[in-house]
């Protein structure tokens, strides 16, 4: 920046310079000369020195030195600069002066982005934190903004919950906060709401902001339950047409893959089990494969390894942005387009994406300014069947891979090879896929701002948003679908949604003079929403392959189905902030919100937040050390209503009849009180920046209450529906977080920044209105594990407590005597074989029922954190990136399903499990695992057995940038050129057997359930940077 | 001051734009209430009645399945030695609340569907003031008076107390589980009865997915004969109820035998008018039944899941009839060839009665079409052997008579002692024969209490032995949710 000031600028400032020297020359005074360095020794080009009082001054020049004539010796000399603080020198007869400008905190007068408006920065009173969109995608380059937002931010996490290219990060603000509204934090892209981080060029982003206490987020009282992240784009520089492009590719691969045994050894392993359970049940061996077979699949001439063909050994995903901007003093535009090309790591998943803005302002008049903003996103993916039930990765782990996936006719082998139960063979799942699922948004936004008086202004801004989606999908004849339902199907399904948004702002911003600064904000919004969804589906087609999802009507049976609804929002705000001699600051605010989704639909969110920047006390004006020490207090109040609507209406609903005609059943109850779901937060904060920026630290801790939160309470069955939408229930959410900055080397050839932020969250049930004070949570499959219990934690895993398994000593043991003095064992007792399963029966009634089930782990992470570094050497930049998640368990159901007790995915009675070479056998009896026995009553349900510690630490990143030195950019008549490498996640370090940890947290309401979760890769990634 | 206009234009603008309507009803459901309430005409109030058998079919592993699956729990079926397989709990008489919740769940949550269902349209539907026209509204909400007995009916013989909720409105409150007989008498009778006064001799399908009035009086008969065994064992009074009942529909309804017994099980000829009096009717594309894998043995070639076996002893008893050579299957074509069912994979006989509803896809599918029999003719004729001769302890000629007739039809041998006890023995026989696998074992031999006399072995480690019921276990959850005691032995 210092050195890049023009030399015409330099040749006016010395000519100016020269007209003051000619002036002095009049007086017999001494002649100074001096330099003016920055705090880390380099010279200051251009300062301006003054002598006080006179009109006599120069500015510095190339090597920031200075020549001042006819100084009088008792004057003083006031240095500036733009960017550092402002410096009064007494001359005192020296003829020679280093004087050094302390840059100023750069922070400090910073203004960031919160709700309707903008604030300083050292005005805020709420806990806001800020990324500098550029910086982040820098250090972590990525095609989606989310994940390079991980680990940056106290208290908010972000979690890459799956290697999925069709799936986003998933992100919350200061942790789960309600159960049936539950909702990610509401996202504000230029002051619209309702936006989706995923859905946005991620070089258009200027800055992001999250709000995160309810002093803060109240002015979004209706949405702001989850957190606020407001998004600013970046606008186009004045006189000035810069183009700009970044492009990368990143190659994926798998970190690990799952250890499986060869066909060899799982051949063996079958024999071991007909061995093994026959005699358990008193019958004859049974050889499932013979030894000339065995020799093929240890020879590698049959036999097939689903585990590595599920995988691409390499996944290619391709990033170009292109970026056009500039104007002039009045109007100036912004244009950019992205595409995106994202191969995933398991075959056959992908997305391609691309977007583009055109932005422009313009000043019409002196108080008029108008801009509209037209953006939108194209998304197109597609990929294999990944759900909990039967989805591929569990099926392909666990497939028996002595049967090859076709057959010479090209027929898939859908055959467990032991059991000899049907089942769909997992290449199936791969190669027969026919899906796409296309989402177009486009978003049309306008804004007039007027400056009514000074100080005040007006601002309204209108938004519409369209929506459509195309969904299709075809079964083929080989397909998953044809397996279960022996036939085909195609579909197609449409949405048609759009929406508009209207904010109307009023503000008054005013200094009205040293003392009193003044922020006033009235809002008046409202919002509205028509969602259209229609589906046509047929059933056996006669040319699927051909013709598919394109000719839905050849086919033999159809069916459609439609769907419409209405919603609105209507809000109203009113907001002040007040700072009283720079230090003393209250910010206070009243939302009402009125939601078309509930019965009760008015609320009213008030919040109020305190400030004291205590550095600006006059006793603190000698603590050179310190730059900034804010302490800040606030409470708010927020609601949060985004349940589906109408559900304060009953419902009926059209089924088929056998004959073909439909007739009309009860469906879900009308739920018949609903009112906001609202959230209490108290936050208390510190912020604090030491040795002129050089090290700052935020502390804040807070505790939030969700009341009558929106809660399926689980109803007796009776009732005829087995929930019940109500307000009732309690979340509590407490924690803190720590946000730590530091510069420890900043010189001219080196510069290391670091961030560190640290956040703990406990979430917790205080209050859950069933009898016995728990239910379930409500879903299948990886939902079943949880349980909400009133006084405990979110995510609290509930089962059987595993205890190994029953030795044959064990079990021929007496377990008491009986009242007529014989002894009953444990065999008569809990009716156990050996080699059997053992789990605690904890009331001793010598039954494994659900009175034995307890709590067994919890999914929610009680701290996680992130360590981002940045050096910067010479041309060179290269940054490091860390994070960790601690204190957590994780539900291993992708290993449990090697078992074949997972409900939600068929196994074979043996499976390709390295764990089951150590199963209990006669000769093995401290084995940890069941062996192959004959159990007639096998006990099922979650138990401890599958639940293991999911603590890891997780490198993200690590990138190596070079940027072509100035001289030769100038020479190509670049701006800057950028060439840089990056790996994504190349390590982890964890106990967890799993494959990738982190994936287990993706689903915030079923954290710590591994269910087959798709592994995120291991990324290298290349790319170019640069801009004219 | 052209900047005051400008500003007054968008003030009129922002206030003429708005305001956003907070009222917004649904565009693409009725609510029950305007749907039942407010019935548009007869046809959609029976279109309502209908969706009662949907309500009761539930899903895929709905009635079907489930009451199939507890039906192993008698003499006449089995399932394969797989692992994990919770149908033997069943088959040993333990059911088990940790190891198989699904059938308890599935089971109380379907009726109580109904129930509800039901209720709304008792309790919500308008009867018009026009004498005929409420005839025939009353003719449509029959039907759900009938499906809530017959909820109600098939309760209180699974888990025996049961919470007893007649209005929507009681639905709401926490309620106790009622003594079986305030079951029986305050819902079940006075509900069949309501149905037998109001339902059309002819059933509104033309089919027997519907009910009419000899429907819910075979019903009624064997709620009497479930009254007069255990566990209210009111004997004779009620066994003469049912006599009377059956006798009615015999002499009454002109129904007849459908003249040969492999007829009643053909998926083209489900719909006729024939013997069966009621019955939920499957389409595998919309409602399908689950005959298909569960019923193949696990060697076939088409591949089975091999659930429900016959069980072998059971069909060596088995009178050497017609029946039995349309009801069992004894060799099946493998990979490798035909085998017999002694030297197959699971060395068990499949059963075969229900292998028309596949529509030819032996075993390809879970999903079938056909039909799941609740009642039919032959009940009405069993009823009355049964009921007659314990009602009066001696055996009559209308008796025999019905005895023979289904004897006769199958060409099997004929009873003829006129011995009270030997008749009895030969009619509950008899109805195993006839209802094989139609899910009535289970009940005729919870209600004669011979259970103990046909799985001695299991009879004595059974948990209803130790516990002196014959319940299975309400879901874990509804005990917990309501703070009830399960029933003893859970």
């Amino acid at each position: 920046m210092k050195r890049k000031l023009s030399k015409l600028k330099l040749l006016y400032f010395v000519l100016v310079g020269s007209l003051f020297c000619l002036q002095a020359m009049a007086q017999e005074k001494i002649t100074l000369n001096g330099l003016v360095i920055d705090n880390t020794g380099l010279p200051i080009i251009g300062a301006s020195v003054m002598v006080q009082k006179t009109t006599n001054g120069t500015i510095t020049d190339i090597d920031g030195k200075f020549t001042l004539k006819n100084v009088s010796p008792k004057s003083n000399l006031q240095v500036s600069f733009i960017g550092y603080k402002t410096l009064s020198v007494p001359v005192d007869g020296k003829k020679n002066l280093t004087i050094k400008l302390e840059e100023n905190a750069k922070t400090l007068d910073e203004v960031v982005v919160v709700g309707y408006g903008v604030q300083r920065k050292s005005d805020l009173t709420g806990a806001v934190t800020s990324v500098k969109a550029t910086d982040a995608m820098k250090n972590t380059p990525t095609s989606n903004i989310a994940e390079a937002l991980q680990g940056r931010l106290a208290g908010v996490s972000v979690i890459s919950g799956s290697g999925d290219p069709n799936s986003d990060a998933t992100i919350r603000v200061r942790g789960v906060n309600s159960i049936s509204a539950e909702t990610g934090p509401l996202v504000v892209i230029d002051g619209f709401i309702g936006g989706n981080l995923n859905s946005l060029n991620p070089s258009d982003i200027q800055s992001i902001e999250v709000l995160k206490d309810a002093s803060a987020s109240a002015v979004y009282g209706s949405q702001g339950a989850n957190g606020v992240i407001l998004v600013t784009t970046k606008s186009a520089q004045k006189d000035k047409v810069v183009v700009s492009f970044n492009g990368f590719a990143n190659l994926k691969t798998i970190i690990k893959r799952p250890d499986v045994l060869s066909p060899g050894e799982f051949a063996n392993l079958a024999n071991a089990y007909g061995k093994e359970y026959n005699e358990s049940t008193g019958k004859p061996a049974k050889v499932y494969y013979t030894p000339e077979q065995i020799g093929n699949f240890q020879n590698g001439t049959d036999g097939y390894d689903y585990v590595k063909n599920m995988f691409n050994s390499l996944a290619v995903a391709q990033n170009y942005e292109l970026s056009i901007s500039g104007g002039n003093d009045k109007t100036t535009f912004l244009t950019s387009l992205r595409y995106e090309d994202n191969q995933g790591i398991i075959k056959n998943s992908q997305s391609k994406q691309f977007n583009w803005r055109l932005k422009v302002d313009s000043q019409l008049k002196k108080w008029l300014k108008i801009g509209v903003n037209f953006w939108g996103d194209y998304t197109k993916s597609s990929g294999p069947r990944m759900d909990s039930y039967e989805g591929l990765l569990i099926s392909a782990i666990n497939f028996p891979n002595t049967i090859k996936p076709q057959d010479q006719f090209g027929n898939y082998n859908n055959e467990f090879a032991v059991g000899g139960l049907k089942a769909y063979n997992p290449m199936g799942y791969i190669n027969e896929i026919d899906n796409n699922n296309q989402v177009l948004n486009n978003r049309m936004q306008g804004y007039v701002d007027f400056k009514i008086i000074d100080g005040l202004t007006f601002r309204s801004q209108m938004g519409i948003t369209f929506n459509n989606n195309l969904v299709c999908n075809l079964d083929n004849e080989k397909s998953y679908y044809q397996f279960k339902n022996s036939m085909t199907r195609a579909s197609a399904s449409s949405r048609w949604n759009y929406s508009w948004l209207n904010t109307n702002i009023l503000n008054y911003t005013k200094d009205i003079n040293k003392d009193h600064r003044i922020n006033a904000t009235a809002v008046f919004e409202q919002s509205f929403a028509s969602k259209y969804q229609h589906t046509g589906t047929s059933s056996k087609l006669m040319f699927a392959d051909k013709l598919g999802y394109n000719a839905l009507g050849w086919a033999d049976s159809f069916q459609a189905t439609s769907n419409s609804e209405d919603t609105g929002l209507l809000s109203g705000m009113f907001r002040v902030n007040y700072v009283f001699k720079n230090r003393y600051m209250v910010t206070a605010s009243m939302r009402a919100d009125g939601s078309s989704n509930l019965e009760e639909k008015w609320d009213y969110f008030p919040s109020v937040a305190l400030a004291w920047d205590i550095k600006q006390e006059s006793f603190m004006q000698d603590v050179d050390f310190l730059n900034q020490l804010k302490v800040r207090v606030g409470y708010g109040s927020v609601g949060n209503q985004s349940i589906p609507p109408y559900r304060q209406q009953s419902m009926m609903s059209p089924v088929r009849n056998p004959d073909g005609t439909t007739s009309y059943v009860v469906d879900r109850p009308r739920a018949p009180y609903l009112k906001w779901e609202r959230n209490n937060q108290i936050n208390a904060g510190v912020d604090a920046s030491f040795f002129n920026g050089r090290l700052t630290a935020n502390v804040d801790w807070y505790n939030k209450t969700s009341k009558d939160i929106l809660l399926e309470v689980r109803q007796p069955a009776y009732t005829g529906w087995p929930s019940l939408l109500k307000n009732s229930g309690e979340i509590k959410n407490t924690g803190f977080e720590i946000t730590l900055g530091g510069d420890p080397i900043v010189n001219k050839d080196w510069s290391w920044h670091t961030d560190v932020t640290l956040s703990h969250n406990k979430g917790t049930f205080e209050k859950i209105p069933t009898l016995n004070k728990m239910q379930n949570q409500a879903g299948k499959y990886e939902n079943e594990i949880f349980k909400m219990i009133e006084g405990q934690k979110l995510g609290t895993f509930w089962g059987y407590t595993y205890e190994g398994v029953w030795k044959t000593a064990d079990v021929s043991a007496v377990h008491h005597v009986a009242t007529d003095g014989t002894n009953v064992t444990n065999a008569q007792f809990y009716g156990v074989v050996p080699g059997q399963a053992k789990y605690k029966d904890v009331n001793g009634d010598g039954k494994i029922n659900t009175d034995d089930q307890g709590i067994i782990g919890n999914g929610q992470p009680t701290f996680n954190w992130g360590w981002n570094n940045s050096v910067k050497f010479r041309n060179f930049d290269f940054s490091l990136f860390i994070i960790g998640y601690h204190g957590f368990d994780i539900y291993n159901a992708t290993k449990e399903s090697g078992y074949g007790t997972l409900a939600s995915i068929g196994a074979d009675v043996v499976t390709p499990k390295r764990d089951l070479l150590n199963r209990w056998t006669k000769e093995n009896e401290d084995s940890n695992i069941p062996g192959f026995v004959y159990v007639k009553t096998p006990t099922r349900g979650s138990n401890s057995r599958f639940v293991e510690k999911g603590d890891f630490v997780k490198i993200k990143s690590i990138t190596l940038g070079y940027n072509l030195p100035s001289t030769i950019c100038k020479s190509m008549k670049f701006n800057n050129l950028r060439v840089y490498g990056s790996i994504q996640n190349p390590f982890h370090i964890t106990k967890y057997s799993g494959l990738d940890p982190e994936a287990a947290l993706g689903n915030p309401l079923t954290q710590g359930a591994d269910w087959g979760a798709y592994p995120n890769g291991r990324n290298f990634l290349f790319g170019l940077n640069f801009s004219f | 001051m052209k900047k005051i206009i400008y500003l007054a234009i968008l003030g009129c603008l922002s206030i003429n734009t708005s305001c956003v309507d907070l009222n917004q009803s649904p565009k693409s459901f009725l609510t029950e209430e305007e749907y039942i309430q407010t019935p548009k005409n007869i046809t959609s109030l029976e279109k309502a009645a209908t969706g009662l058998y949907n309500d009761l079919w539930s899903d895929n592993y709905g009635f079907n399945c489930r009451i199939m699956r507890l039906d192993v729990c008698a003499d006449q079926l089995t399932t394969c030695p797989k692992p994990n397989n919770s149908l033997n709990y069943f088959i040993d008489l333990i059911p088990s609340l940790s190891a198989n919740d699904a059938d308890q769940k599935s089971l109380w949550s379907n009726f109580f569907k109904v129930i509800t269902s039901t209720n709304k349209i008792i309790s919500g539907t308008p009867i018009p003031t026009d004498v005929q026209e409420a005839a025939k509204y009353k003719a449509v909400i029959g039907e759900a008076y009938f499906m809530r007995a017959l909820s109600y009916f098939y309760l209180v013989r699974i888990f025996g107390e049961v919470p007893l909720i007649t209005n929507s409105a009681e639905s709401q409150n926490t309620q106790t589980r009622k003594p079986v007989a305030d079951i029986y008498n305050k819902v079940i009778i006075p509900d069949l009865e309501f149905a037998i006064a109001n339902l059309p001799t002819a059933s509104r399908s033309g089919n027997s997915g519907t009910p009419n009035k000899w429907a819910a009086k075979v019903c009624l008969a064997d709620v009497y004969m479930n009254i007069a065994g255990w566990p209210l064992k009111q004997g004779a009074p009620a066994y003469a109820k049912a006599a009377e009942l059956t006798l009615d529909i015999i002499n009454n309804s002109g129904l007849k035998l459908t003249p040969a017994y492999g007829d009643l099980w053909k998926e083209a000829k489900k719909l006729d008018i024939n013997e069966h009096m009621f019955t939920l009717i499957h389409d595998a594309k919309f409602n399908a039944s689950q005959y298909g894998k569960s019923f193949w043995p696990r060697d076939y070639v088409g591949s089975g899941w091999a659930d429900y076996l016959a069980q072998p002893a059971y069909m060596n008893k088995y009178p050497n009839d017609d029946r039995k050579k349309f009801n069992f299957l004894t060799q099946w074509d493998t990979k490798t060839g035909k085998v017999t069912w002694d030297k197959s994979m699971d060395q068990l006989p499949a059963v075969s009665k229900y292998q028309d509803y596949d529509s030819g896809k032996h075993g390809l599918s879970a999903q079938s079409n056909g039909l799941t029999p609740i009642y039919r003719y032959a009940d009405a004729l069993l009823i009355y052997a049964e009921a007659s001769n314990l009602a009066t302890g001696s055996v009559n000629a209308k008796a025999l008579e019905c005895i023979q007739a289904i004897q006769n039809r199958s060409h099997s041998t004929l009873t003829t002692t006129t011995d009270s006890k030997a008749f009895d023995q030969a009619v509950i026989d008899e109805r195993g024969w006839e209802f094989f696998a139609e899910f009535r074992r289970w009940f005729d031999l919870v209600r004669r209490e011979k259970v103990s006399e046909v799985k001695p072995t299991q009879w004595n480690s059974s948990v209803f032995k130790a516990n002196n019921h014959y319940y299975l276990p309400i879901p874990a959850d509804e005990i917990q949710m309501n703070g009830w005691n399960n029933n003893s032995g859970y």
